[in-house]
C-alpha cells in the first residue's frame, strides 16, 4: 500500500475504534437509566403506601449484565465494577452494612422474558427495582425481625432454592387443592367492599389454613411463613407500583393470576402480596406499624376478630 | 525480448521447473513443448509474474508489455464478446473509446463480429478465440498462450492456428503451450521440449533436424510415449 | 468495474434468485397479516411490536443470505482461474479482492433491500406510509451488520477452505443475531463456562445490537450510536485483513 493509503486506512480505523469506546457503555445504558429515572418518578406512589422512611433514594440501584455492575447511586452519579454476583440476580445485596438494589440489565430480562414468551418493558424493570428496593428496606430496618421468622429452624440452600416448598406440595394433592382454595378466597376479598363478607371469607379462608397446616411439615410451615412475609410484602409492593403505571398491565399480570396456584415459592408471593391487598381493605394504615415479624393475615384476624 | 536464466520453482517436495533457461526473440512464435507435469505452465505462470521462480532471473525487454490467454478461460456468461472485451479493457485501465475501438477491431481479428450473442452461447473454440482475443487488448509486445488448442474440434483447431498465423504475420511475439505437436509445427518458429522442469532439447523450424518432423523429435527425446 | 461485474453475475444466479423469491413472498405474506405471530401462545398485534419481529426476523434472513452470497465469490475466481486475467493486468492483489468484496456487499445489501420493500408493503399496508423514511434509514444501519458479516465471509473465503471458513462465518452470524441470548446464557451460566462466552462476546460482532439500533428508527426512538460504531469498525478489520492478506496466486 501507498504511505498516503496507509495513513488514511489508519485513520479511519483510529476514528472508528474511538467513536466505538466513546459510545461505550462506560456507564449505565439509556434504557437502564431511562428504568431508573421511571423508577425513582413513582416515589410518591411508594409514599401512599404508606410504609414508613421507605425511600428508593436510600439505596444505590446497581445493573447488572454478567460481565460488570453498573451503579447509580442516588445522586444519578453512575460507577462501572466488577459484578459481584457472576450469575443472574435481581437481590438486595448487603454492601459492607449498606444494602444495594441488584438487577439485571433490562435488555437481559427482555431476552430472558422473550424465551418465556412474555415481555418486559420498562415498567416491569422499574417495578422490579422497587420490589428489590423494598427487601433493602426490610433488612436495614427490620433485619432481626425478618431473621426471627426462621428462629430455631437451619435450612439448607437446596430449601430455600425452592425444593422442600416443591416436594411438600408434588407429594400432597389435598394441600395444593386447599391451597389453592385458599388463594382463591383471598383474591376475592381483594376485591370485596362488604366487610361482613370479607369477614366471611376470613373465617372460611381461617379454616382451610389450620386443615392445610396439618398436611404439611413443620419446616414447609416456617418457610410458608417466611416467604409470604418478606416476599409477598415486597410482591405487594411490586403490584403497586405496576398498577401506578398501568391498570392493564396490572390486571393482567398479577391481578387475574392472584387466585391461582403457582409452583414453587412463587405461590407464597402471590399468597403474601394478596393478604397485604385484603388487609388495605380492612385497614389501609396498617403498614405504620407493620415490623414484619409476623404474617400479614395474623393481623386480618386480629382486626376482623377472627 | 525474453531471457529466461536458469530459473527454478519448488512446491513443496517436488521440484517443478529446474535450472531453465531459453530466450524469445522479437516476432518469434516460441513453443513450450514437454509431457503433463514438464514445468510448462508453472514456467507461463513465471514469465506472467503469477509465480516467482525460487532461483534464476526472468528478464523482459525495458517497456515489453504482455498479453496472456489462459488455457480454460471463462469469462462471465451474461456478457457479449463485445461487453467481455471492454470489461477486460477498463481492467486494464484503458479510456472507453480507446476500449470500444480495440474490442471491435479485435472482435474482428478473431472471427466473432456478432456483438449479440452472450457467452453462455459460444462454442469452446469461440470462448478460445475470444480469449485470444482479450490477450491482445492494449496491443501488447509479448503475446502467451496457454494451450490455445485444448478441447477444440477439428474446425476449431484449424480456426485457431490461423489466428495465431495472422498474428505472427502481423509482428506479433507469442510463446505458446500446447501437446498438439503437428499445431506447434505449422505455426512456431522455435521451440523447447522439456522434461522434470529441464529443456531435453531446443527445436528450430528452419535448423537441420535430420529431415525428422517435430513428433519424432519429440518421441525421440522424451522417450516414447508416456 | 471488476465489483459491478460481479455483482451482475451474483445477483443472476438460479438460487440468488429463487431464495429472494421465495423470501421475499414469505416476508410478504407476514406482513400484509395472512399470517399471524404468537409468541408463547399469544398473538402479537400491534404496529410497532409487529414492526420489530418482521424487521428483527428480514435482518436475521439477510445476514445468513450474505454469508451465503459472500462465501463462494472469491474461492470462484480462483477455482475458475479467473485472477489470471485481472492480476496479469497489473491490478493488486488487495484492489482485486477489495473489488470482489464490494462486490459481495452489494449483492448482500441488493438482497437486505428485496427483505425491506416486504416490510415497506407492511408498513404502507398498516397506513404508515409516512414513515418509510424511516425504514429507509433503518435499512442503512442495519446494512451495516450485513456488510460486517459480508467482509468477514470474505476475508474467510480468502484465507482458509472454504468448509472451515462457511462454518466460522455460520456460527459468528449466529451468534451475533442471537448475542443477547448469550448474554442471557453468559448471567446464567457464571464460572468457566460463563467467562468463555464473556470472552466470545468480547470479541464477536454484536449483530443485534445494530439491528435493534435501526429497529428503533422505525418506531421513532432513539437510537444508540455505539453498536453503529462498532459494526463500522468490525468491518473495517475486515476489509483490512482482505487488503493485507496476499493469498498464493497459483498453487501449481
Amino acid at each position: 500500500m501507498k504511505a498516503a493509503n496507509v495513513i488514511i486506512s489508519a485513520a479511519v480505523g483510529i476514528s472508528l475504534l474511538t467513536g466505538s469506546v466513546m459510545t461505550s457503555a462506560n456507564g449505565v445504558s439509556k434504557e437502564d437509566m431511562a428504568c431508573y429515572d421511571k423508577a425513582v418518578s413513582l416515589q410518591q406512589d411508594a409514599d401512599s403506601l404508606g410504609f414508613e422512611g421507605f425511600e428508593l433514594s436510600d439505596y444505590p440501584v446497581v445493573f447488572c449484565d454478567g460481565s460488570s455492575d453498573y451503579v447509580v447511586k442516588p445522586d444519578r452519579s453512575t460507577e462501572k465494577r466488577d459484578p459481584v454476583f457472576s450469575t443472574l440476580a435481581a437481590t438486595a445485596y448487603d454492601n459492607d452494612g449498606h444494602f444495594e438494589v441488584i438487577v439485571p440489565v433490562r435488555s437481559t430480562m427482555g431476552t430472558l422474558s422473550m424465551i418465556m414468551g412474555g415481555e418486559w418493558d420498562e415498567a416491569h424493570q422499574a417495578s422490579t427495582i422497587w420490589h428489590e428496593a423494598f427487601h433493602c428496606y426490610q433488612l436495614t430496618n427490620y433485619r432481626e425481625n425478618i431473621e426471627g421468622l426462621t428462629e430455631g429452624h437451619i435450612f439448607s440452600e437446596d430449601d430455600f432454592s425452592e425444593k422442600l416448598i416443591n416436594d411438600e406440595y408434588a407429594k400432597n394433592t389435598k394441600a395444593k387443592e386447599l391451597l389453592t382454595s385458599q388463594l382463591e378466597l383471598l383474591a376475592q376479598s381483594a376485591e370485596e367492599t362488604d366487610i361482613d363478607k370479607l369477614r366471611e371469607n376470613m373465617i372460611e379462608y381461617k379454616k382451610i389454613d389450620e386443615q392445610r397446616r396439618q398436611l404439611i411439615s413443620e419446616d414447609a410451615q416456617i418457610l410458608e411463613d417466611y416467604y409470604t412475609v418478606v416476599e409477598g410484602s415486597a410482591y405487594y409492593v411490586e403490584m403497586n407500583m405496576t398498577k401506578a403505571q398501568s391498570e392493564e398491565t396490572f390486571e393482567k399480570e398479577y391481578s387475574e393470576s392472584l387466585g391461582k396456584y403457582k409452583g414453587g415459592s412463587a405461590k407464597y408471593y402471590s399468597l403474601g402480596g394478596a393478604q397485604c391487598l385484603v388487609l388495605d381493605r380492612i385497614d389501609s394504615g396498617w403498614k405504620d406499624s407493620y415490623d414484619f415479624s409476623k404474617p400479614v393475615i395474623e393481623i386480618i384476624y386480629e382486626k376482623l376478630g377472627v | 525480448m525474453l531471457k529466461i536464466n536458469r530459473i527454478t520453482k519448488r512446491f513443496k517436495e517436488k521440484c517443478a521447473v529446474n535450472g531453465l533457461s531459453f530466450s524469445v526473440e522479437k516476432g518469434e512464435v516460441f513453443a513450450l513443448l514437454g509431457s503433463n507435469g514438464a514445468g510448462k505452465t508453472t514456467t507461463i505462470k513465471m514469465i506472467l509474474g503469477l509465480l516467482h521462480p525460487d532461483e534464476g532471473t526472468i528478464a523482459l525487454d525495458k517497456g515489453v508489455t504482455t498479453g496472456y490467454s489462459p488455457d480454460t478461460p471463462y469469462f462471465p456468461p451474461f456478457l457479449t464478446g463485445r461487453e467481455t472485451l471492454e470489461y477486460y479493457g477498463a481492467v486494464s485501465g484503458m479510456k472507453k473509446a480507446e476500449r470500444r475501438k480495440q474490442a471491435g477491431e479485435l472482435l474482428s481479428l478473431v472471427g466473432l463480429e456478432d456483438s449479440k450473442t452472450k457467452v453462455s452461447r459460444y462454442s469452446k473454440g469461440m470462448i478460445q478465440r475470444l480469449a485470444v482475443a482479450q490477450s491482445l487488448l492494449g496491443d501488447p509486445d509479448l503475446l502467451i498462450l496457454d494451450e490455445p488448442t485444448a478441447g477444440l474440434d477439428a474446425m476449431g483447431r484449424i480456426e485457431m492456428i490461423q489466428l495465431i498465423a495472422r498474428l505472427k504475420k502481423a509482428g506479433k511475439t507469442i510463446v505458446l503451450n500446447s501437446h498438439i505437436l503437428g499445431d506447434i509445427e505449422q505455426v512456431c518458429d522455435r521451440g523447447i521440449i522439456m522434461k522434470n522442469g529441464t529443456v531435453l532439447t531446443e527445436w528450430d523450424k528452419s535448423a537441420d533436424n535430420g529431415g525428422r518432423t517435430l513428433q519424432e523429435i519429440f518421441i525421440e527425446t522424451i522417450g516414447g510415449i508416456e | 468495474m471488476i465489483a459491478a461485474t460481479a455483482i451482475r453475475e451474483k445477483i443472476r444466479k438460479k438460487i440468488f434468485i429463487a431464495v429472494m423469491v421465495i423470501t421475499a413472498v414469505l416476508t410478504l405474506l407476514l406482513s400484509t397479516g395472512s399470517t399471524t405471530i404468537t409468541v408463547g401462545g399469544e398473538p402479537l398485534t400491534g404496529f410497532g411490536i409487529m414492526m420489530s419481529v418482521v424487521f428483527t426476523v428480514m435482518h436475521a434472513v439477510s445476514c445468513v443470505m450474505a454469508v451465503v452470497i459472500s462465501l463462494g465469490t472469491i474461492p470462484a475466481e480462483y477455482e475458475r482461474r479467473t485472477h489470471h486475467l485481472i492480476l496479469t493486468r497489473g491490478v493488486s492483489q488487495a484492489r482485486y479482492h477489495g473489488q470482489l468484496t464490494l462486490a459481495n456487499v452489494g449483492a448482500s445489501l441488493i438482497s437486505h433491500a428485496v427483505f425491506m420493500a416486504g416490510a415497506a408493503v407492511y408498513m404502507i399496508s398498516q397506513g404508515h406510509a409516512s414513515d418509510l423514511h424511516r425504514l429507509l434509514c433503518a435499512y442503512v444501519i442495519s446494512g451495516i451488520s450485513i456488510a460486517a458479516v459480508s467482509c468477514l465471509s470474505s476475508a474467510l473465503s480468502l484465507t482458509m477452505g472454504k468448509l472451515p471458513a462457511g462454518l466460522i462465518a455460520g456460527t459468528v452470524t449466529l451468534a451475533g443475531i442471537t448475542a443477547p441470548l448469550l448474554k442471557t446464557a453468559q448471567s446464567m451460566a457464571g464460572g468457566f463456562a460463563g467467562k468463555l462466552l464473556g470472552a466470545a462476546l468480547f470479541v464477536l460482532p454484536d449483530l443485534n445490537s445494530i439491528q435493534s439500533a435501526a429497529a428503533k428508527l422505525i418506531t421513532g426512538g432513539k437510537t444508540e450510536m455505539h453498536p453503529i460504531f462498532t459494526g463500522l469498525f468490525y468491518t473495517y478489520i475486515f476489509v483490512m485483513i482482505i487488503m493485507i492478506y496476499k493469498r498464493k496466486a497459483d498453487k501449481e
